[in-house]
């Protein structure tokens, strides 16, 4: 078991953002997380690398026991530095050029020696086709470049997981499929990878296992078939038939 | 007169301007970002005390500080048994600007760190950042960059605040200027504030300069 | 060290001129206003010539300190006038009273300065509220009245606010063409007892108090002009 987090709970104003869930990821293994907006699953992403606090929960990532309520200092670190994550708007840094982003991490993250972060950095680049765009600044590049320039800033940290937080949302749709190419490969070639999405494509047909996420609680969860094909709860039943009317 | 004589004798006020307006931008930066500082702690004490420095400091016109740093703070130092009652005028002239500005630098300071994107910080600390890294190589340029509009706003009005220092008796280019209409009984004054005015503006027009030259470098950043 | 009998007598004489420096910052933000407003006009209409010479005089103005623009007024003033009398017209230049010098100057001084508010929130005004007004068939006059217009006094107030407290700072210099101000007054008891820092800090007092003061009304103008002409709730 790579991650297994044990009854993590999340209040926020009187809102139970965060039922007590249990979840274990193991190497190598693609989750898709998928429900209604609003029930918590950004949350429990962000509760995972700590860029925000549980209220209780025990996290085992690796080798190291952590507290979830009271994380240490250090432990905040070493997780952040074993895991990487992938924002909804990007968030790049606005200061730094597509390369400077990419070799930031490398360089204040892992201490490496600027020239080998930045020649990894541009083999990052090279490979998602944008090793031209190396020296722009992310406002002279599209919503989808900037993503999957975001995508690489993470996986060229080598993590044992990569979280993606609704990463195809604030794209338009012609720039979505680009973005999902470069998914879909980093999957294939073994990354583990938690992806909250509502792209259902992407769930069926990449995830290994498929959560159903909703007011705070997993509803149900199992591989694409499972959830989508043969849905066991009505909660389930009902998102999947909205989103149907949709598509 | 001739025209030369009087921008020769306005120019020998230069330095003294030109000082004042260095150390005055320098310490009042460093002033007003320890006010922000404090005004954007979660403590309501610090809070409340930035408050109250903004509201005395801003309500207080530049050539009362003058007039308060020279001679009230001999006094609030003879108190704790120090005499600086020999410091030079330039020191009460660089206090009094600064403290002056530094109200207006850590409004300007404060609104731009709001204004940075929250994302940005958190970006920094999930690629493995430490949050002091992140706040420096981040949000700090981040930070200056959005106030730069704000802090060349304030760098113009600093060089005209600067002719204030009259009132302690600096011989800036201003005082230059009073003192040369004042020998000349009156004539050519007009003349002498004309040709002063125009220094001044020279000295905003290349300030307005570089920071337009600054902006241009990064305007990819700012947008 | 610190004579309070002294600081406390000296108050009320100093206080007693107040009305003089709220007074002058008052017409002299009132008439840069209309000139700002013309100004404005010049400029975003981009008419020929005027348009650059506004231009000019708008950066002359922000780019020098208001005592060196209150001398070549000072100076000045008398000096045209006696050059227009030389051109015929009849105008009078001795006994030219001070006060008037002191509005001509700082009015000079706010219409820059306010020029350059009014355009700011004049481009924060969305264009697409414009075309929005024109093409439910309002006259373009109409449009810039009805709808531009309202929104941007809102998107001014708290720069004009920030610009009218600076203006009743920098008149604490008006003393030195001899103008009793509250800082004249300040120097004029301090001289009479060799004690500075008393009436100095009376000063303060005052101009913190007068400058919380108009803060504090121009917040609730802006409070009231959200709610009846632009009916957005975010207060600044």
């Amino acid at each position: 078991m790579l991650l297994d987090i044990k009854n993590i709970k999340k209040t926020l104003k009187n809102n139970h953002v965060l039922k007590g869930i249990d979840l274990s990821i193991e190497k190598g293994e693609v989750v898709a997380i998928i429900g209604p907006s609003g029930s918590g699953k950004t949350t429990l992403l962000r509760n995972i690398n700590f860029l925000e606090t549980a209220d209780s929960g025990m996290m085992k990532f690796r080798d190291q026991q952590i507290d979830m309520a009271k994380p240490s200092k250090e432990k905040i670190l070493w997780t952040r530095r074993h895991m990487a994550m992938v924002f909804q708007n990007y968030n790049l840094f606005k200061n730094k050029t597509a390369l400077e982003n990419i070799s930031e991490g490398l360089i204040f993250g892992q201490n490496m020696e600027k020239k080998t972060a930045e020649s990894l950095a541009e083999a990052a680049l090279n490979q998602v086709g944008l090793i031209d765009k190396k020296d722009f600044y992310p406002s002279q590049l599209s919503g989808g470049q900037q993503q999957r320039i975001g995508i690489a800033r993470a996986t060229v940290l080598n993590p044992d997981i990569v979280l993606f937080d609704e990463p195809t949302s604030a794209l338009d749709p012609e720039l979505v499929g680009t973005v999902l190419r470069d998914m879909k490969q980093l999957a294939e070639k073994g990354q583990t990878m938690i992806v909250v999405t509502h792209q259902m494509s992407f769930a069926r047909n990449v995830a290994d296992r498929v959560i159903f996420f909703a007011d705070g609680e997993i509803i149900e969860q199992g591989n694409a078939e499972e959830v989508f094909d043969h849905p066991q709860n009505d909660r389930t039943r009902k998102f999947l038939s909205a989103i149907a009317e949709d598509y | 007169m001739k025209l030369s004589r009087i921008i020769t004798t306005l120019l020998s006020g230069l330095p003294v301007t030109l000082t004042l307006l260095v150390f005055s931008f320098i310490f009042a930066a460093a002033i007003g970002l320890g006010i922000a500082w404090l005004s954007l702690r979660n403590s309501a004490v610090c809070y409340n005390i930035s408050r109250l420095y903004l509201g005395l400091v801003r309500g207080t016109p530049p050539l009362l500080m003058l007039l308060l740093a020279y001679y009230g703070l001999p006094k609030l130092f003879l108190l704790v048994g120090i005499n600086i009652n020999d410091w030079s005028k330039l020191l009460f002239g660089i206090v009094g600007l600064s403290v002056g500005w530094s109200g207006y630098l850590s409004e300007a300071f404060r609104s731009a760190y709001l204004s940075v994107d929250q994302g940005q910080y958190e970006a920094a600390l999930v690629v493995g950042m430490n949050p002091s890294d992140a706040f420096w190589r981040i949000i700090m340029p981040q930070t200056v960059l959005i106030a730069l509009p704000n802090i060349e706003n304030l760098v113009i009005g600093l060089v005209k605040a600067t002719s204030l220092v009259y009132v302690i008796g600096l011989v800036d280019m201003y005082s230059s200027a009073t003192d040369l209409s004042n020998q000349n009984q009156g004539v050519y004054q007009l003349e002498i504030f004309v040709v002063l005015a125009l220094i001044y503006w020279m000295i905003v027009l290349a300030i307005e300069w570089v920071f337009r030259s600054i902006k241009k470098e990064y305007q990819y950043v700012t947008v | 060290m610190f004579d309070f009998r002294f600081a406390i007598n000296s108050f009320p004489k100093i206080l007693s001129v107040a009305p003089t420096t709220i007074v002058l910052s008052i017409i002299a933000t009132l008439i840069g206003l209309i000139l700002a407003i013309l100004i404005v006009i010049i400029r975003e209409r981009k008419i020929k010539v005027l348009d650059s010479i506004a231009a000019i005089y708008v950066s002359f103005i922000r780019g020098t300190p208001i005592i060196v623009q209150l001398y070549v007024v000072y100076y000045g003033l008398p000096q045209l006038l006696v050059a227009l009398r030389g051109m015929g017209i009849n105008t009078n230049s001795n006994g030219l009273p001070v006060i008037l010098i002191a509005i001509l100057a700082y009015s000079f001084n706010a219409s820059a300065n306010i020029s350059e508010s009014i355009r700011s929130a004049y481009h924060s005004v969305d264009y697409q509220q414009y075309e929005a007004a024109v093409s439910v068939g309002m006259k373009p006059t109409r449009a810039m009245t009805r709808i531009v217009v309202p929104q941007l006094i809102t998107n001014l107030i708290p720069n004009f606010s920030n610009l009218f407290l600076d203006l009743i700072k920098d008149t604490a210099i008006v003393y030195n063409i001899g103008i009793v101000e509250i800082m004249a007054k300040a120097n004029i008891m301090s001289s009479l007892g060799f004690k500075y820092i008393e009436t100095y800090l009376d000063a303060l007092i005052i101009y913190v108090f007068i400058c919380w003061f108009f803060a504090k009304l121009f917040q609730i103008f802006e409070i009231i002009a959200r709610k009846r002409i632009s009916h957005t709730q975010e207060f600044v």
